[in-house]
């Protein structure tokens, strides 16, 4: 097994939603209010790679982002209205000529974005210390929510379904989860699998991963990780 | 546990005895044996069941009257093949079945056995091509899936890259 760190380019063209599962159905009756301020991880982009930025959703309908970088975050910057409808929310981002789509059913907010010419997916973690839309923080510098970036402790290498060996099935997954400032993961959504098989070895080798823990702001992070798993011929 | 595989693939191979006819399902492809020899369908039902030695004997028997068909010859043959594959004798079931092939190289079962066979020696390029062969000419069969999986498990080494996406 060999664990790749690089960032992963434009290979994600992807992202139409895993089907729902029975658990998923079972909460399809939940819709997530959008309204708050997001820490979110954008990627799927060649040119950009994998992006931290904050999403800040009002009532007004409008949304800011600002960007995270190693040396800080940027500004708000105003973004298109959001919708919603039918518990899809949509708004675009001009400057990155990106469109984003999220299902509010879902447990944390993320979804995917297109572009001209590539796809991608977003996801977020909800920032605890501003959840109502009633207090929103607008005044507050986005450096206020400045979070360094996740470091891993623990990643651990899925089982290649026997089965899947055995019909010598090759594939991908993408789990995106939050992650605690324990360094615990939790909240495993699968938004990509080629099949099945590789569910159950995927989220369990995820479970078993973890970051290491950090202070301050004591908000929860997202982050993705994808799977691929491959077969080669030993003889 | 690979012993109850073992007996479990080697009977499923076993070419059947005339009572097949009689059955509305000839999709998988299965050899007839006719019941002019008793003998032969007898050594098949007994392999069937696993009584290796029995039917080994049975159908060597069969096989020395006179005035089999080539269509039976190879029948037994191919099933002296999954008996010594059972056995755990791969290189005499080996020779059975290539003698099998000899004599009809339409006879699935006889492709499957050999391979089956070479799986039991390690020899799995051997067993894939023979793998191949039967399922060309069968490719529903249930025990051509079963050793294309134990091929597979035998001959595929798994590789998981995992990335962040931070």
């Amino acid at each position: 097994m060999r664990v790749r760190s690089r960032r992963l380019a434009g290979s994600l063209i992807l992202l139409a939603a895993a089907p729902l599962t029975a658990l998923e159905a079972a909460k399809s009756d939940h819709e997530l209010d959008p309204l708050g301020i997001w820490a979110c991880l954008a990627y799927g982009d060649p040119v950009f790679g994998d992006e931290h930025m904050l999403l800040r959703f009002v009532t007004a309908g409008r949304v800011d982002l600002a960007r995270q970088t190693a040396s800080g975050v940027g500004d708000w910057t105003g973004l298109s209205d959001w919708t919603v409808e039918k518990r899809r929310l949509t708004f675009s981002d001009a400057r990155r000529g990106r469109r984003y789509a999220a299902d509010l059913r879902r447990s944390t907010l993320g979804g995917t974005w297109t572009a001209a010419a590539v796809n991608g997916g977003w996801w977020c973690a909800r920032r605890a210390d501003a959840i109502a839309a009633e207090s929103l923080p607008l005044r507050r510098s986005p450096a206020e929510f400045y979070v360094p970036p996740l470091v891993l402790n623990v990643m651990a290498t899925p089982r290649y379904p026997r089965q899947a060996i055995r019909e010598a099935k090759e594939g991908r997954a993408v789990v995106c989860f939050i992650v605690e400032p324990s360094g615990a993961v939790r909240d495993p959504e699968v938004i990509e699998i080629s099949d099945e098989i590789f569910r159950n070895s995927t989220v369990v080798a995820l479970l078993r991963s973890s970051y290491r823990p950090w202070e301050g702001g004591a908000a929860p992070r997202p982050g993705c990780r994808s799977f691929v798993y491959e077969l080669e011929a030993a003889f | 546990m690979r012993l109850a595989l073992l007996s479990g693939l080697a009977m499923l191979s076993v070419v059947s005895a005339g009572w097949a006819e009689e059955h509305d399902a000839p999709a998988d492809n299965r050899t007839v044996i006719g019941v002019e020899n008793e003998l032969l369908a007898r050594g098949a039902e007994a392999i069937r069941a696993g009584l290796y030695d029995e039917g080994i004997l049975l159908t060597k028997r069969g096989l020395e009257r006179p005035g089999n068909s080539d269509q039976n010859r190879a029948a037994a043959l191919s099933n002296l093949c999954a008996a010594y594959a059972g056995k755990n004798l791969p290189d005499t079931a080996i020779i059975h079945c290539t003698q099998s092939l000899a004599i009809n190289d339409q006879n699935w079962q006889a492709f499957s056995n050999r391979s089956y066979a070479y799986w039991i020696k390690g020899m799995y390029a051997q067993a894939q091509s023979d793998l191949e062969a039967a399922a060309a000419l069968s490719p529903n069969a249930r025990q051509v899936a079963q050793i294309r999986g134990m091929i597979n498990e035998a001959g595929l080494r798994p590789r998981i890259t995992m990335e962040d996406l931070q």
